[in-house]
Parts: structure tokens; C-alpha cells; sequence
């Protein structure tokens, strides 16, 4: 009887076991720096006016179009900082570090730290409750993440009203991300899915790939104000929507259809191309000075 | 991972790869709030002629409800 017991206590003890070791194998090491890898075009940022492959509503694109990239330039705005999906949008690495609760060693928190720009980012492992929806909302938000098959999954809140692009496209403070962080390797792939009910007709969908780096990152570095000229109290840098002198630069330039240039939902989709596929006139081939114009090819 | 490629481009510039590249894919799939879900490629590429280090790119794709969407056409050339 009592080796039946014994017995039972070990097979149940080796499948304890078995399913802990295969929970531990589902997870990855996240600490450590992740450089960027330059070879993802996830910029977009290169034209005022460029709201390709966003899905916008109507009042996001109006938004987007008031939208001076002078304001930047404004003392009391230089040092404001991008918010959270500027961790696939910017050009940083992640510098990641874990806290470890010491009496349970259970992880409490991974933090993606800050860069210049960037507020750092706290993902919370401990299954805390999210704060009320009258919380503070910051530029990082509250992110809770968790392990899930395989990749850590997270999702942010609580963010302060910015932007999904920096050229403008704004983001509410309603808006929601979701994360994936995958591990292949000494690479590591992240998956954003922002979804905002006021500015987004579609969730905003941007992978981006970070490789392991033997050398320590550290882009921590304290912002500075100084003259970019603006005065204190000057007007803020804007434009009426209707009257946004870059709006058909990015539609002139590639001979695109606006309403993709302007991020209308429809036009997200490869069905689109079919569309206007008997219509669209490419530019007619580079023949002289060809990329003289840094990312513009002067097409004549 | 693919291998014994013939050479080719990475990019439709003309920035080339040789046939000793090779090239890594990794597969991962993350769900979106609405109920579809993305198929992420991860994929790696090294050749020893032409990079000095790996050329990664990781584009996502929407999962289709069915194949109704799926309309390959022949490739033809024209002058």
C-alpha cells in the first residue's frame, strides 16, 4: 500500500515537474539590450503629409492635418516626449531589465528603459489589477503582461493622448496597445496593435526586429531645452486642415491616389491595388539628378 | 532555413544576395482584439559574400476568413 502511495506521490510529483520545466521552456530570457535593426522601414516619417497604410476616421485625419512639426520646435513642448508605440516608431534600441520579487524570485516587472525621448516602460508581471480609468494617464501608459504560449503578451492603458506617427497622426488617450514579443535566437521581433475608438478606423499593425547586442545600451540622456525659434507664449505652429501647404506633396511626388496618401480605411487592403490598377499612372522613369532630393526621387 | 538558392536581390535596387545566402524563417502567430489573428515571419537572411551581418525583416499578414480572396495570376511579359 504504502509504495502505491509513494508511487503516486512521485508520478504526481514528476508531472508538477514536467509542467513547470514546460512553462519555464515557453518563456524567454527578455533581459537584456536589443538593438535595432535598420533594415525595417517602420518610419514613415519622412513627408508631412504621408498617412499611407493607416486606416483613419474622418476626425483623425482632420486632426492630422492641423498638425506643424514646428510645434516640436516650441520650448514648452520639446522635452514632452512620444508616447508608447514610439518604441517600434523610434529609432532606439531596448535596454531591458527585470525585478525580481525576493522572497517568492518571481518576476515582478520587466522595464524597457527610457531614451531621450521616451519614457520608460514598466511591464507589470504580477497580475495587479489595472488602476481606475480616472487614473493618471502618462506618455508610457500601464502595461500588465503575461506569458502566453511561447511569446509575452502585454497590453498598455492609461495613456496620454499623442500620436501614432510623428508627422502628426494623433492617438487618444482611449487608445489601446497590444504587444507580442517573440525570441528567435539573438533576435527579437515585436508586434504593435494599437486600436483607438475615436482616431482609428482600423487597429495600427507594426512589427519591428531587435537583435541581442554584447555591448550594453544606454540611451538614457537628460532632455534640454534651448532656442529653436520660438518664443515662450508664441502661438502654437498649426495649419487650418483645409489648408495644409504639404498635402498633396507626398500625392504629386509618387502620383498616388489622396485618399490613400490621407489614410482612408479602405485603402489598407491589397483589394485596393485592384481598384486602381487601370487608372494609376506611375511617374515616368528617373532621368537626371535621381535622388539628389535625399529620400525623394526628382522624377522628370 | 532555406538554402542552395540561386543568387538574387534583396531589394527590388538591385542590392544582390549570392547562392551561398541563406535564409531563416520563423513563424509566430499573435491574436488581435477583434477576433482574427496575424502570422508574423520573422525572417533572417546571411550570405557571406554580400552581407556583413544579417538581413532581418518581419512583415505580418492578416488572417483571410477563407480563400475567397486568392487570385494568383500567371506571370506574362511584354515589351
Amino acid at each position: 500500500m504504502l509504495i502505491h502511495v509513494v508511487a503516486r506521490r512521485a508520478l504526481f510529483a514528476i508531472l508538477l515537474v514536467g509542467l513547470a520545466s514546460s512553462r519555464a521552456s515557453a518563456q524567454f530570457d527578455f533581459v537584456g539590450s536589443w538593438a535595432p535593426i535598420g533594415t525595417e522601414d517602420v518610419q514613415n516619417d519622412s513627408v508631412p503629409v504621408d498617412y499611407l497604410g493607416l486606416a483613419l476616421t474622418d476626425e483623425a485625419r482632420t486632426r492630422a492635418l492641423t498638425y506643424d512639426e514646428s510645434q516640436k520646435s516650441m520650448i514648452e513642448r520639446q522635452c514632452a516626449g512620444w508616447g508608447a508605440a514610439y518604441m517600434v516608431l523610434g529609432p532606439f534600441g531596448l535596454r531591458v531589465s527585470t525585478q525580481i520579487d525576493p522572497v517568492t524570485s518571481r518576476v515582478v516587472s520587466y522595464t524597457i528603459g527610457a531614451w531621450e525621448d521616451w519614457n520608460e516602460m514598466v511591464i507589470w508581471m504580477d497580475d495587479r489589477p489595472r488602476p481606475s480609468e480616472h487614473a493618471l494617464h502618462t506618455q508610457a501608459g500601464f502595461t500588465l503582461g503575461r506569458w502566453e504560449g511561447g511569446a509575452l503578451a502585454a497590453r498598455t492603458t492609461h495613456v496620454k493622448a499623442g500620436f501614432i506617427r510623428k508627422t502628426g497622426v494623433p492617438l487618444t488617450d482611449q487608445a489601446v496597445i497590444d504587444w507580442r514579443f517573440f525570441r528567435h535566437g539573438d533576435i527579437l521581433t515585436v508586434v504593435m496593435i494599437a486600436t483607438d475608438p475615436v482616431y482609428l478606423a482600423e487597429p495600427e499593425i507594426v512589427s519591428k526586429g531587435f537583435r541581442l547586442s554584447r555591448t550594453p545600451l544606454d540611451y538614457r540622456a537628460g532632455c534640454v531645452t534651448g532656442y529653436e525659434g520660438h518664443e515662450p507664449g508664441d502661438t502654437v505652429p498649426h495649419y487650418a486642415p483645409d489648408r495644409n501647404p504639404f498635402v498633396d506633396e507626398f500625392v504629386k511626388l509618387y502620383h498616388l491616389p489622396k485618399e490613400a496618401v490621407l489614410g482612408y480605411p479602405e485603402t489598407v487592403y491589397p483589394e485596393y491595388r485592384k481598384k486602381i490598377k487601370d487608372t494609376y499612372v506611375p511617374p515616368p522613369p528617373c532621368t537626371d539628378s535621381c535622388g539628389a532630393a535625399g529620400n525623394f526621387v526628382v522624377r522628370r | 532555413m532555406t538554402s542552395n538558392l540561386r543568387a538574387g536581390y534583396l531589394r527590388k535596387n538591385g542590392v544582390p544576395y549570392s547562392e551561398q545566402a541563406t535564409v531563416t524563417e520563423h513563424f509566430d502567430i499573435a491574436p488581435l482584439a477583434e477576433g482574427g489573428r496575424l502570422l508574423l515571419a520573422t525572417t533572417i537572411v546571411d550570405d557571406p559574400v554580400y552581407l556583413a551581418g544579417p538581413y532581418v525583416v518581419s512583415p505580418h499578414f492578416k488572417k483571410e476568413p477563407d480563400g475567397s480572396k486568392w487570385d494568383p495570376t500567371p506571370c506574362s511579359s511584354t515589351w
